[in-house]
């Protein structure tokens, strides 16, 4: 196979900024335009030889509209001065982006994402000369960002399911006859997709007590209509041959010229010396679900907040050296509640024909439907500058002081999802009151509800696969595909913490005259081996960071 | 002269006394009963043959047990070894009771039957003779070609063997040299002391009535049943009528399966079918460079619905992703196996067999047209009588050499192949072993070029 790829991105951005002075008042806007297109002229993956490549389809990049992207922007910055050092700043702002494909379900894509930032500073360095507090200032900011589903969702790119449905004997000159059922699949249109949107609020200080400038600012963001991937289900049937039904037929093998119903998928066996009249082949349906996919939003927002600090220290004159420490402290939550089917493709009932029951699982179909985790991490870094041969030579030491992360199975008001069970053969052995996250275990996650290719009623799954066990032995057997569990690993829901993992990275640039300069960088340094504890497994992990180095050349024009 | 003549009469007369005076062993003979006894209780079979052998060995009878096991004799008083020798095939397993007694001591006035202890050696009728997986080179020596998978199961007895309920599967993971979640700190199996062993992928099974005559073969195809030779030269030919194909195309499951074809020639009686259990689209089908594969016994209906009992059956220590489930096959419809690894990666390899059914591995080079070949018994095919002048010696069909350290070989010295075609009947060796069961034998035993 050989590649074709001739991409074309184009960008064009206007800005205009205004700004004046009405007494204690600095007024600054700004607005501009951004243009995008991008366009591919190639024809992407190819056969250079097709016949060596039958099933291949082409998806020609060049037959796919142009997508064009077109936002607007305006800000407006006002600053009021309030005392002799004293200021108000607010920022107020807002964004449109469009997307435009032509052709795509969605049409033009358009979204809206306002911010306000807001910082009142009641004395800053300027004025308080080496007064112990030099300056403080508060902030706070809130503001909505919009992302707009990617092009694979606004103009899906098609793929092919292929079925065998028939593959006949070889008859002695070699020859072989097969027909495949062809089943063109795509990202289904869903006209209730929202976009997906981060709300975001942020809170800060900056202080200067002695010189030492201190930055807090702490987030909070709330993500709401996650884009999801999901199945759609629906029953589908085919006609399937089997090459035993071929084995034998009355028309000599080397004669047969073999015929299939590009509708039906029955298969016609003809003579090609006329001695004997087509005969048509008996075929078995099949029936099965088939899935489609689609993009769906959770309705679940997920969460995260983070505090994040940096430390200036004075720099130290005698060696021309300043050192900053800046860190954060990272948490974040998500459990995906949403009401997903799936299908055990690939599986029989116990009668020999396809599976025929459809799970409804609260949070997909999945053992896990959420995670939590939370992070520190503090790093410093040390900067020398030494002017008289024009050198900089940087040290940054990185630390993960905090490492927290566990796995989830639960709803989204915190009740029980996954069920602990006491022998990982007996998929009813549940523990009565107890939680999956209370020590090492084996769990159970059981569908909602059940429905058939026969029968869409939501069938309660629980207390009908409790019935079967004692009344259905075929049933219970079938319906037994459906649970999921957690049989090879007992810590799956254990909390994890980790023991600290440190980094150091290294840097040295040199200024060559006025023209250029030319960097040298090690990353990980050390390059040595550490060991990790980890709780959730209760054993020690050894991680091998990774040494990098380079070269970096600036001109400077 | 008259003197001399009474003189002779009365020695002949003397020497006739003497010799009617001789006095005469007791030749009344004595009933003795003998009772068979295996594992602890009565052998309570009839017609097996009992042997009574005097202490000079210059006599000897025979009798049969009957229905309890018990065979009655007639003979003088005297010391006597007692042996007997019984042989049965039962569900495919070839067993041999063996006993001897040389403690027999018949005299008048006994009541009591004498005890002949048999020990039960269970041999299978069913074995593996021969696994070609790992394909040949492709015309130009550029590459390999192994579309032409097959074994060859022979019945190892004397009696015809019922193989309508032989099962055939892999163990897993797929490859040896792959890390095994199966090994445990101990260094041993999970399953070394449970009853059960790891099968991949799905099971397969006859779909009609299979019988092996005595020390005969049937070929059993993985993929395709063609004559690989039009396009391959260094493949075999599978086109052969006779021969067995799996039947992947039939298996719903199997939706993406590609490449599965057979010879119309075939009959359709001769098709397998199996039950997966792993959620692999593209097929069955056998591991071409360290494989562990092996047959069972098991009726079809059970061996369904065994792969179809995920909640008692599925075990996912290898990965809870599906295309590696593995199901817990029960030891006891083991019946033989091959463990294999690929000579570059014997060092990381490790074997997937329980002790209690297999041990050793062969190490094989692929893609070369090797086979691993079982190794003919030769004390066992020696002693056939039916053999004698047809055995062939000088066997050179193995590959590499003593001085590099290489050689693998029949240490039989037995060239099975050429010695069946001279009417010889082969009994192979069954050891349990791979290592001492089987050689990489240079060229597929079906390759007629």
């Amino acid at each position: 196979m050989s590649w074709d790829d001739r991409p074309l991105n184009t960008r064009v951005a206007l800005k205009a900024n205004w700004a004046r002075n009405f007494g204690k008042v600095n007024n600054k806007v700004k607005i501009g335009a951004d243009w995008t297109a991008d366009k591919n002229f190639g024809i992407g993956k190819y056969a250079e030889e097709p016949e060596k490549a039958p099933s291949w389809r082409e998806y020609r990049y060049c037959d796919v509209p142009m997508m064009s992207g077109l936002a607007f922007y305006a800000e407006e910055n006002f600053l009021l001065h309030t005392g002799k050092d004293s200021y108000l700043n607010l920022i107020a702002g807002i964004r449109n982006d469009n997307t435009i494909i032509p052709g795509s379900a969605y049409g033009t894509t358009s979204s809206w994402s306002p911010r306000f930032n807001a910082k009142y500073s009641f004395f800053t360095p300027a004025s308080r000369g080496n007064s112990v507090f030099r300056e403080l200032s508060i902030r706070a900011g809130w503001g909505v960002s919009v992302k707009q589903p990617s092009y694979s969702i606004l103009y899906p790119v098609p793929y092919y399911m292929d079925m065998n449905s028939f593959t006949s004997t070889v008859a002695t000159d070699g020859t072989t006859y097969s027909s495949v059922y062809v089943m063109p699949r795509y990202v289904q249109y869903n006209a209730d997709l929202r976009w997906q949107r981060a709300q975001q609020a942020e809170l800060g200080l900056d202080v200067d007590i002695a010189g030492v400038r201190i930055a807090l600012a702490g987030y909070y963001t709330r993500n709401i209509d996650t884009y999801t991937s999901a199945n759609t289900y629906a029953p589908f049937t085919y006609n399937f041959t089997s090459t035993g039904k071929v084995q034998g037929l009355p028309i000599p093998a080397e004669n047969r010229v073999y015929s299939v119903d590009t509708q039906t998928g029955i298969v016609t066996v003809s003579d090609k010396t006329g001695a004997y009249s087509p005969l048509t082949v008996k075929a078995e349906a099949r029936t099965k679900f088939e899935s489609m996919p689609i993009m769906t939003n959770s309705t679940n927002p997920s969460t995260r907040i983070g505090l994040e600090w940096v430390i200036d220290f004075p720099k130290i004159k005698a060696i021309n050296t300043t050192i900053r420490l800046d860190g954060n402290f990272y948490s974040s939550r998500s459990v995906y509640a949403d009401l997903q089917p799936d299908y055990r493709n690939n599986a029989t009932n116990v009668d020999g024909t396809l599976y025929r029951y459809l799970g409804w699982y609260y949070g997909g179909a999945v053992e896990s439907n959420g995670s939590e985790s939370q992070s520190v991490r503090n790093n410093l870094s040390i900067i020398t500058h030494i002017p008289k041969v024009g050198m900089v030579i940087s040290l940054r030491l990185e630390a993960s002081l905090h490492s927290y992360s566990r796995t989830l199975s639960q709803r989204a008001d915190g009740s029980a999802r996954s069920y602990v069970i006491s022998d990982k053969t007996d998929l009813l052995s549940v523990v009565e009151d107890a939680s999956i996250y209370e020590g090492e275990c084996w769990t159970v996650f059981y569908p909602e509800y059940y429905t058939t290719l026969t029968d869409p009623t939501p069938v309660p799954f629980l207390e009908k696969f409790k019935w079967a066990k004692a009344n259905d032995p075929e049933l219970y057997s079938d319906l037994s595909r459906l649970p999921i569990t957690t049989t090879t690993y007992n810590y799956t829901y254990l909390k994890d913490y980790r023991t600290p993992t440190f980094n150091a990275h290294f840097s040295v640039t040199k200024e060559i005259g006025k023209i250029a300069s030319l960097s040298f960088y090690v990353n990980n340094f050390i390059n040595s081996p550490q060991r990790i504890y980890t709780t959730k497994t209760k054993s020690w992990l050894t991680m091998f960071p990774s040494t990098y180095y380079g070269l970096t050349l600036r001109l400077k024009f | 002269m008259k003197k001399i003549i009474s003189i002779l009469l009365v020695i002949a007369g003397i020497s006739l006394f003497a010799t009617s005076c001789k006095k005469e062993p007791n030749a009344k003979p004595v009933q003795i009963t003998i009772q068979l006894f295996c594992d602890g209780t009565q052998f309570q079979t009839e017609g097996v043959k009992v042997t009574l052998t005097d202490a000079s060995a210059t006599s000897s009878y025979e009798e049969v047990t009957d229905a309890s096991g018990i065979a009655t004799f007639v003979v003088p008083v005297g010391a006597y070894t007692a042996a007997a020798v019984h042989k049965e095939a039962i569900d495919g397993e070839r067993i041999v009771y063996n006993g001897q007694n040389a403690n027999i001591m018949v005299s008048n006035g006994l009541t009591e039957p004498f005890a002949l202890y048999l020990n039960k050696v269970v041999s299978q009728q069913l074995i593996i003779k021969e696994l070609y997986y790992s394909g040949c080179p492709t015309n130009d020596n550029a590459g390999s070609y192994a579309s032409d998978q097959y074994v060859i199961i022979y019945n190892n007895s004397s009696d015809p063997a019922d193989a309508s309920n032989l099962i055939f599967a892999h163990a897993m993971p797929y490859m040896a040299s792959t890390s095994n979640a199966y090994y445990q700190e101990s260094g041993q199996l999970l399953y070394e002391n449970l009853d059960w062993m790891p099968a991949g992928s799905g099971l397969w099974w006859f779909t009609n009535p299979v019988t092996i005559e005595p020390y005969s073969q049937i070929v059993v195809v993985f993929k395709q049943a063609i004559n690989h030779t039009t396009e391959v030269a260094a493949s075999v030919d599978l086109s052969d009528p006779s021969y067995y194909w799996m039947d992947n195309s039939g298996i719903p499951e199997y939706a993406n399966n590609k490449g599965y074809m057979v010879t119309d020639a075939m009959p359709s009686t001769h098709y397998l079918t199996g039950q997966p259990f792993a959620d692999t689209r593209g097929g069955w089908s056998l591991g071409t460079s360290e494989p562990a594969f092996y047959i069972g016994k098991m009726p079809a209906d059970q061996a369904r619905a065994i792969c179809l009992d995920e909640e008692g059956h599925i075990d996912q220590t290898l990965s809870t992703f599906k295309g590696m489930w593995v199901l817990k096959f029960p030891k006891e419809c083991f019946v033989d196996g091959i463990e294999l690894f690929a000579t570059a990666n014997v060092d990381k390899s490790q074997v997937r067999f329980p002790a209690d059914v297999n041990t050793g591995y062969l190490a094989m080079t692929g893609k070369l047209g090797y086979s691993a070949y079982r190794n003919v018994d030769k004390e066992a095919t020696e002693a056939l009588p039916e053999n004698e002048g047809k055995l062939v010696y000088g066997y050179a069909g193995g590959t590499g050499n003593e001085e590099e350290g290489t050689l693998s070989t029949d240490p039989s010295g037995i060239d099975a192949e050429a010695s069946i075609k001279n009417g010889a009947h082969i009994i192979y060796s069954e050891t349990n072993n791979t290592a001492i069961d089987f050689h990489q034998r240079a060229t597929a035993s079906l390759r007629k070029n």
